[in-house]
């Protein structure tokens, strides 16, 4: 009985997010039907006026004319749909004609634009920019506001582009969404009322009764609303060609009746009404979270959970700040990051909506398919994604050697029983580490300095020859490895310091005792002891490393050519050099990927060795 | 698609319908507050801008609005500039250099076109070639405040009269340099693309030609290219990766005898030093052509879809007028863009004034395309490959040229793609 409780609950819950969507999508693309609708016909409607005062200036009509033409031409193609036009001329800021009341208040036409009317000047100012170099181009739609759609064409006195017309007109009702929407929500209804009545009949399957239930459901209802739009893609698309239609007649009769030459040749037609084409799709992926909504009630799941958080309530509410914390400022970013790697957002269209951006798995493709290793002429391709993951590897590995070399080997000297001044030796020795790394790695850049670094001086003062630091690759990476073991070893140092203060004294006394050597006593006591402090250390100097981008940002900054360049570097340079936002979080997402294949293993193979001792 | 939309949406706000031109008459009459001006001054330029903000407020008629300056640092300004403006925050007013331009008007909503305020005769009210800067698409959307180009900066007890071509340059600099001892005759960031940019347009190459294809590898750019590694190699009179704090430190220990950098450079200038500023020599490789170093103007903007925007081009038009200029050179040691500036006596009589307005005279205004920001990162690193005698410049104009191709082609197909 329960279950049938559950599956009853992930019916209801499944259908009632399969309504909310489909209110929201199928509202949507019918309002977009109509939009576009209105917007084509006031468009050819604009189109035919710009073609009419164009003819009307070659026809040597003077300003005061115009207005009443374009009236007596709007009554024709637009009767029943209140339109309203504006002239205006750019070259003189005047606003040649209009029938928009609020114009009119402020005095006789034709009269110079007022300050406020900036943006009519400057949307004129733009159309005579993109005009074409003859003819018109296609009218601009500048969408609709309480009932009316607007759109304006250009319009030529003699050869110049003078300035632009608007014209604008109360458009068809939204009864095709309210249509569209009853449709789903019975066929949805239906198919729920139908599944429930079949439910009870065997209740230990009920759950997957239930997600049958609303798979029917919302595919019924998909189709019929599918259905339902192309119904209104058709009406609309009839819509705008009768509007050329009655256009036409309009210019055909100034031609003929009115003794006016109107270019006919050409006039606008609107594209094939494409509205969300992406509708399927979205209501697919609609479906499937129905499903798992269904899904997480039926299975128990929803319940399970609600019990968790009731038990638990005081550890959830203590731990809610953190987690909403974390959400704001860690996942979110995060999940950004990684919603943008499927995009191609650039710097230039990043203002488009995400769905317009999308570009699936082309970035990683991209970035993993790329093989030219060598281009043309055996010449490396550096800025190739393998190179850089090489090198990247090459930087961690010889780094952190470097790094737990240098510090145990500190350590160890520093550990030495009676050795005079040690605080001052550690503190010293710490020192590389509290200096901020930029600084750090400034000062080396300036040590490496080919004419005038410390190291070329040193060399030169030997009798070598200087070293061209940053012009081939051995050298460059060489000049990072050296910042970089510097900046490192005071961790490692201190890491071991404190593990070897922490090994019993006893064991080497033993140790001697049984006549081990210095070497067999630092092989199997000193390691191993130092073993559980310096592994970590070393997975997160790892990591640390491999996303060192200070060092080699700032002493090679990837020279020659970007040869030095580890994988942060080149994610850095790709976002902010060359712009691409979407490739280059693909990039950082690819880098993460790694570094958490590697961190599964490392915590793999440190449980391994704990386990083992 | 992209200007498309930006018209729609920029629009749909404003009294372009019939029904909401009432409404729109209403959201103007209200009284907006201050007129926020953003800019990324510091020091003298800061106090000087807010003396011109300080004239201009005491002279306020009733009903005017008042300026505040606001100071935000230059390089966050732009990211600063996008997130606010488009969503009807930020200033009503920014300063910034003009390269900026393009990308802003590409992506829509950010600035303001001015062309509906500047009457014809306005032209005349600034040097010559500072107005094509703030014009994108033949739309004129800022005013020019000032101006920024290298020059040449001699160290006067080593080069008595500066040299007017480079054939004289070489001859000078060759007797000032001592390679062992760390003394060079030139000096400036010659493997920097800003830098190498006077010598490229210099030879006639440049980066975008008229129809904003890039050139890069034109044979005026090869030339300029084999005339640096002539310099550094042949001649030998340049130091090796010449950072600019090596050049600083050079220039004020009277180890470069001169330099090619721009006003920037003179605050930090040695008090010892008696310096001059002189125009670039000619080329004498290029039968005499002047040298064309890239000219970055400042620009003062008015943010898009601000209330009242004839009050925010009232006070740009004072603060890049005779008198704001005048205040910002006098004061803040600017070179005015604004001609009637330089009727200012004490503008007038500074000779650095004058030796970089000649220079200007013959410089070129940075591109202010979108496409120019993929440029100076790969440009960098073949004029480096040149400077170094890795490649010949040839091969590295070559290579670069197809960089950049490649890269305008990856920005443009992504943005244009569903067009």
């Amino acid at each position: 009985m329960i279950r049938f409780g559950q599956a009853a609950q992930g019916v209801i819950a499944g259908i009632l997010v399969m309504l909310a969507g489909m209110w929201f999508f199928a509202g949507q693309a019918a309002r977009d039907v109509a939009t576009i609708t209105k917007g084509n016909e006031v468009a050819v409607q604009a189109d035919g006026l710009g073609r009419v005062i164009g003819a009307a200036r070659l026809a040597g009509r003077g300003d005061g004319e115009l207005g009443a033409l374009a009236g007596r031409y709007l009554g024709q193609v637009a009767p029943d749909a209140e339109p309203a036009f504006r002239i205006v001329r750019l070259d003189d800021r005047t606003l040649v004609a209009s029938s928009v009341e609020a114009d009119l208040a402020d005095g006789a036409l034709p009269r110079r634009l007022k300050i406020e009317e900036k943006p009519l000047y400057d949307f004129a100012a733009a159309t005579r920019v993109a005009a074409p170099a003859t003819g018109l181009a296609a009218p601009q739609v500048l969408g609709e506001s309480a009932g009316r759609a607007a759109a304006t064409q250009a319009w030529r006195d003699g050869t110049e582009v003078a300035g632009h017309v608007e014209v604008s007109a109360r458009g068809a009702g939204e009864a095709g969404a309210a249509s569209l929407m009853s449709w789903a929500l019975l066929s949805l209804v239906g198919g729920a009322a139908l599944g429930l009545l079949m439910a009870p009949v065997k209740a230990a399957r009920a759950r997957w009764a239930a997600l049958a239930v609303v798979a029917a459901a919302s595919a019924f209802a998909t189709n019929t609303l599918l259905n339902a739009k192309a119904q209104l893609t058709a009406a609309g698309s009839a819509a705008s060609d009768a509007a050329r239609e009655r256009v036409q007649e309009a210019l055909t009769a100034l031609a003929v009746g009115g003794g006016l030459p109107v270019e006919l040749a050409g006039l606008w037609r609107a594209p094939p009404l494409a509205v969300s084409d992406d509708l399927p799709l979205t209501l697919m992926a609609l479906t499937l979270l129905a499903l798992a909504v269904t899904a997480f009630f039926a299975f128990g799941w929803a319940a399970r959970t609600w019990e968790t958080i009731k038990t638990h309530r005081v550890a959830y509410a203590y731990v809610a700040p953190a987690i909403g914390l974390l959400i704001l400022l860690s996942f979110f970013p995060f999940f950004y990051g990684v919603i943008l790697s499927f995009t191609d957002t650039t710097l230039l269209n990043q203002g488009q909506p995400l769905a317009e951006r999308f570009n699936g798995l082309d970035n990683y493709i991209a970035i993993l398919s790329d093989t030219r290793l060598v281009g043309e002429g055996g010449v490396v391709n550096y800025q190739n994604f393998y190179w850089t993951l090489g090198v990247t590897v090459l930087w961690t590995v010889t780094n952190v050697a470097i790094g737990v070399g240098v510090g145990l080997a500190l350590a160890l000297l520093l550990n030495v029983k009676g050795l005079k001044g040690v605080a001052i030796y550690r503190t010293l020795l710490i020192l590389p580490w509290a200096i901020p790394n930029y600084i750090t790695a400034l000062t080396w850049k300036g040590l490496f300095h080919p004419q005038f670094g410390s190291f070329n001086g040193l060399i030169q003062a030997f009798g070598g020859q200087p070293v061209n630091w940053f012009d081939s690759f051995w050298p460059s990476f060489a000049t990072g490895l050296a910042t970089n073991g510097w900046l490192s070893f005071p961790f490692m140092m201190v890491v071991c310091l404190g593990a070897l203060q922490a090994i019993d004294e006893d064991m080497y006394e033993a140790a001697k005792i049984d006549g081990a050597s210095a070497w067999q006593r630092f092989w199997h006591i000193t390691l191993p002891s130092l073993k559980p402090a310096l592994l970590p250390a070393v997975i997160v100097s790892v990591v640390w490393t491999f996303n060192m981008f200070n060092v080699i940002y700032l002493v090679s900054a990837g020279q020659p050519s970007g040869a030095t360049e580890i994988l942060v570097t080149r994610a850095y340079k790709v976002a902010f050099e060359e712009y691409r936002y979407g490739y280059a979080a693909a990039y950082s997402v690819v880098i993460f990927l790694i570094l958490l294949i590697y961190g599964v293993f490392q915590i793999k193979a440190t449980k391994a060795t704990e386990a083992s001792r | 698609m992209t200007t498309r939309r930006a018209f729609a949406s920029g629009l749909a706000a404003l009294p372009l319908f019939p029904a909401l031109a009432s409404c729109a008459d209403e959201s103007q009459a209200g009284t907006p507050g201050d007129l926020i001006v953003w800019h990324g001054y510091r020091g003298r330029e800061k106090a000087a801008l807010e003396l011109v903000a300080k004239t201009w407020n005491d002279r306020l008629q009733p009903g005017g609005r008042r300026v505040r300056t606001v100071a935000v640092p230059a390089d966050a300004m732009p990211d600063k500039l996008s997130a606010s403006v488009p969503r009807g925050r930020g200033p009503d007013v920014f300063i910034f250099s003009h390269d900026r331009l393009g990308g802003w008007v590409e992506a829509g909503e950010t600035v303001e076109p001015v062309g509906f305020f500047f009457e014809d005769a306005d032209r005349a009210r600034f040097l010559p070639g500072m107005l094509e800067a703030m014009t994108y698409k033949d739309t004129l959307y800022a005013l020019p405040l000032n101006y920024k180009s290298i020059a040449l900066i001699y160290n006067k007890a080593l080069v008595p009269t500066p040299p007017a071509t480079t054939g004289e340059l070489v001859q000078m600099a060759k007797g000032l340099t001592d390679q062992a001892r760390g003394r060079f005759g030139l000096a400036y960031a010659y493997d920097d693309y800003f830098f190498h940019a006077a010598l490229q347009n210099g030879f006639g190459g440049g980066v975008f030609g008229p129809d904003g294809v890039p050139i890069l590898d034109a044979p005026g750019n090869v030339q300029a290219g084999e005339l640096l590694q002539r310099w550094k190699e042949v001649d030998g009179i340049l130091p090796r990766d010449p950072t600019a704090s090596l050049i600083t430190n050079l220039f004020n220990a009277g180890r470069a005898a001169m330099v090619f950098t721009g006003p920037w450079f003179l605050g930090e200038v040695a008090p010892g030093i008696d310096y001059g500023v002189a125009v670039l020599p000619g080329l004498s490789e290029a039968g005499g052509a002047p040298m064309r170093p890239w000219l970055s103007v400042e620009a003062v903007f008015l943010a898009a879809g601000k209330p009242r925007p004839k009050d925010a081009y009232d006070f740009a038009a004072f603060l890049t007028g005779a008198e704001g200029g005048a205040i910002m050179a006098r004061e803040g040691g600017q070179l005015p863009a604004a001609a009637g500036a330089y009727a200012d006596p004490a503008v007038a009589a500074d000779p650095v004034v004058a030796a970089f307005r000649a220079q200007a005279a013959n410089g070129v205004a940075m591109p202010n395309i979108p496409n120019m920001t993929l440029v100076w990162s790969p440009a960098d690193k073949a004029i480096k490959r040149i400077a170094r005698s890795e490649a010949t410049p040839q091969a590295a104009l070559v290579d670069l040229q197809r960089e950049v191709t490649g890269a305008i082609e990856q920005l443009r197909a992504s943005a244009g793609r569903r067009n």
